[in-house]
């Protein structure tokens, strides 16, 4: 599962392509032909994690897809909502599978390869990686409040949704808590690891085993090209 | 010898919050450490240890604000190891942790691959170099902060309670490590390990505003300010007969019982295979065992929190849901904050009583012996502001008004004395709930003094 090409693909080609397919999430086009610029993209995805682990990443916009689901018919029209919630899946995806499947040290590499500053790329990398880090504290503090109900307390039905939602405030408050406290931390722990005290180097730098020039070719162009006519054609 | 630490008459006070005034630290504390020297400086938890050790490294006041007096001269760098380690390593994987520091001091690719080979084969954890560090257990993380201490290689190593949770093999490896590596150590801690005797060369024992030096850790003197202080248990070492295999675990009428067990994370090597364990009400069973070895895994199924790929955990002879599991377990996690969120400690302790519908005034009088029995200081301040060992002492104090069947406490002894942790022991012990405790530890004496059987997991 963990060799998928997008582990494998160059982590500058897949940014920039990465930027490109977020743009044409933007272009004027049909909801029909977001459809087609998403299957790409869900096939990727399928591919990557599987299944069940990449439809369970929509599970954290669902709200947000629901709300602009019932809300935005009323001022835009059906077809102007199912473009906002195909713009959201997609981009949603896309910046998913590229942080999934590139490695924190390589992204800060691919910012630098672009002229970014290291600290500027650092700050960048460590706040998208934190992302992950908050899921699992989230996950550790979800845990450590299941076990502060007892046998006595009532018992929370599945379809009671505002106790639900009520019983995930405490996790979150706690979430919330922990990554405040932790930002004069992560400062401490990256001063006393000596950034910004001489010009970094770089232990392993970025390395393909599939040459550039092949990658360019085989998913590169094929896919540029295709939003190119996805787009183009609309236009 | 030169010092290479000279610390004259500071003192320091974290700012103040209206309502809440901080406490001055230290008062006028002064020492030396020589170079080449390991030092053990024994304090109790909430004397301002981890404060020292971030003073010592230039981290604190600058990061936090507050007032500091005296004079510290440092001759050379300073690496520390904080107390939790999860606030120090951020990168994905452990070469990463070791190599960041490297490139940020702009070394050269084959230096920064020298150091890093070095540092992971003294420390002993070669095995570890590409793996995720949150997937790491709490001794394997210090040992990997200490393999990042090795590769930059400071003057004086800061080490902020780091050995109390890597496993008695792996202490003594890395002290042995550390003496061999003639810098400058400084270990700040809670309890008086028997194998620091072996390896340090200069003690310490801070207690009541005063400082204490002693520079045989094997006089009579030294062990009477010790046992005064709190710093250590009175008890012999166990029988080796009296620890057996996990799998001994047969038990007449067993509250809990795991047959045939199997789990494995995703994306890891690691997998746990046990055969059969159970737990007895009213029993205390210690499990111990080396670093990553499974222990925290197996409590975390007990208290279903991870589903096993197989098995069966049965709760008083029935296969039971995972949400049963939840509310018939406390855990007291290595890290207490996880659970905390309300503004006060004595709404924290309310929180689970008013989850069961219990009146005020059973409330108010269940909270009052819980303040009581597990001495929380000022049950009106922000657990946020509370040091560490105080938040895991409310963290115990909230499972312990919950009064469920099991009781799993998963090494979290680091931040409060070893008297203090026994007491937590104790406690539950005494609780009118009788429950089945298991206690997952490296402190073979506390098992041996506390636990009525004390199980190996892997070897010791």
């Amino acid at each position: 599962m963990r060799k998928s090409f997008l582990y494998k693909a160059d982590p500058r080609l897949k940014l920039i392509l990465m930027l490109i397919y977020t743009a044409a999430f933007f272009c004027p086009i049909s909801a029909i032909r977001y459809g087609l610029l998403l299957v790409p993209v869900v096939a990727a995805g399928f591919i990557t994690c599987g299944w069940k682990p990449f439809l369970s990443v929509f599970k954290l916009i669902l709200p947000l897809l629901i709300l602009t689901a019932l809300v935005t018919p009323f001022f835009s029209g059906i077809h102007e909502t199912v473009r906002i919630i195909l713009r959201f899946i997609g981009i949603t995806a896309l910046f998913f599978l590229y942080f999934k499947t590139t490695d924190p040290d390589e992204f800060i590499q691919t910012l630098r390869f672009f002229g970014m500053p290291y600290r500027l790329a650092l700050v960048i990398s460590i706040s998208t990686s934190y992302i992950p880090l908050l899921l699992d504290t989230y996950h550790d503090a979800e845990a450590a409040h299941k076990l502060r109900y007892t046998e006595s307390c009532p018992a929370v039905s599945r379809w009671n949704f505002i106790a639900r939602f009520r019983s995930i405030l405490p996790v979150l408050a706690s979430v919330l808590i922990q990554a405040i406290k932790n930002i004069p931390i992560l400062a401490m722990a990256l001063e006393i690891r000596g950034v910004g005290k001489a010009k970094p180097t770089v232990f392993r730098p970025i390395q393909c085993k599939t040459p550039l020039y092949k990658q360019f070719l085989l998913y590169f162009i094929p896919i540029v090209a295709i939003i190119i006519i996805l787009v183009i054609y609309a236009a | 010898m030169p010092a290479i630490l000279s610390v004259k008459n500071i003192s320091f006070q974290y700012p103040s919050y209206p309502g809440l005034e901080s406490r001055k630290l230290f008062n006028n504390l002064s020492f030396e450490l020589e170079k080449g020297s390991m030092t053990l400086l024994l304090a109790l938890p909430g004397a301002g240890k981890t404060t020292l050790s971030r003073i010592l490294t230039g981290l604190v006041p600058a990061y936090t604000g507050g007032e500091l007096t005296g004079e510290i001269e440092k001759n050379g760098e300073t690496g520390i190891v904080f107390q939790n380690p999860d606030e120090q390593l951020f990168c994905s994987t452990a070469e990463k942790e070791v190599v960041f520091p490297l490139e940020a001091a702009g070394l050269p690719r084959e230096e920064i691959g020298r150091r890093a080979d070095l540092a992971f084969q003294k420390t002993g954890i070669e095995y570890l170099r590409f793996k995720k560090p949150v997937h790491l257990s709490g001794g394997e993380k210090r040992r990997l902060l200490i393999s990042v201490l090795c590769a930059t290689d400071p003057d004086l190593w800061i080490l902020d309670e780091t050995l109390e949770e890597i496993d008695i093999r792996g202490r003594e490896e890395i002290l042995s490590f550390l003496r061999a590596s003639g810098k400058t150590i400084l270990i700040l801690t809670a309890k008086m390990l028997d194998v620091y005797k072996k390896y340090a060369d200069n003690f310490l024992i801070y207690n009541d505003g005063s400082l204490k030096q002693f520079t045989d850790g094997a006089s009579q003197e030294f062990a009477d300010a010790v046992r005064a202080g709190g710093f250590c248990l009175d008890g012999a070492m166990p029988d080796e007969n009296a620890i057996k295999d996990l799998e001994a675990a047969t038990l007449q009428n067993p509250v809990l019982k795991v047959e045939d067990l199997h789990f494995s994370y995703p994306d890891s090597d690691f997998s746990l295979n046990i055969g059969n364990f159970a737990l007895e009400q009213g029993k205390t069973t210690a499990v111990i065992g080396t670093n990553g070895c499974g222990k925290s895994t197996l409590s975390h199924i007990i208290a279903g929190l991870l589903k096993p790929a197989s098995g069966k955990v049965m709760l008083e002879g029935k296969e039971v849901s995972a949400e049963k599991l939840n509310r018939s377990c406390s855990y007291l996690f290595q890290n207490p904050d996880y659970q905390l969120f309300l503004p006060t400690a004595r709404a924290e302790l309310e929180y689970g009583l008013k989850l069961q519908k219990l009146s005020q005034n059973q409330i108010d009088e269940k909270v009052k012996e819980a303040i009581n029995v597990f001495g929380i200081e000022h049950p009106e301040e922000p657990p946020v502001l509370m040091s560490y060992g105080q938040r895991k002492k409310l963290q115990a104090a909230i499972y312990w008004l919950l009064e469920k069947k099991i009781v799993i406490i998963d090494e979290a002894d680091s931040g409060i004395s070893s008297m203090e942790y026994r007491q937590i022991i104790d406690a539950f012990r005494q609780s009118p709930a009788d429950p089945a405790i298991l206690i997952i530890t490296h402190d073979i004496q506390l098992a041996a003094l506390e636990a009525d059987n004390i199980f190996r997991m892997g070897a010791l």
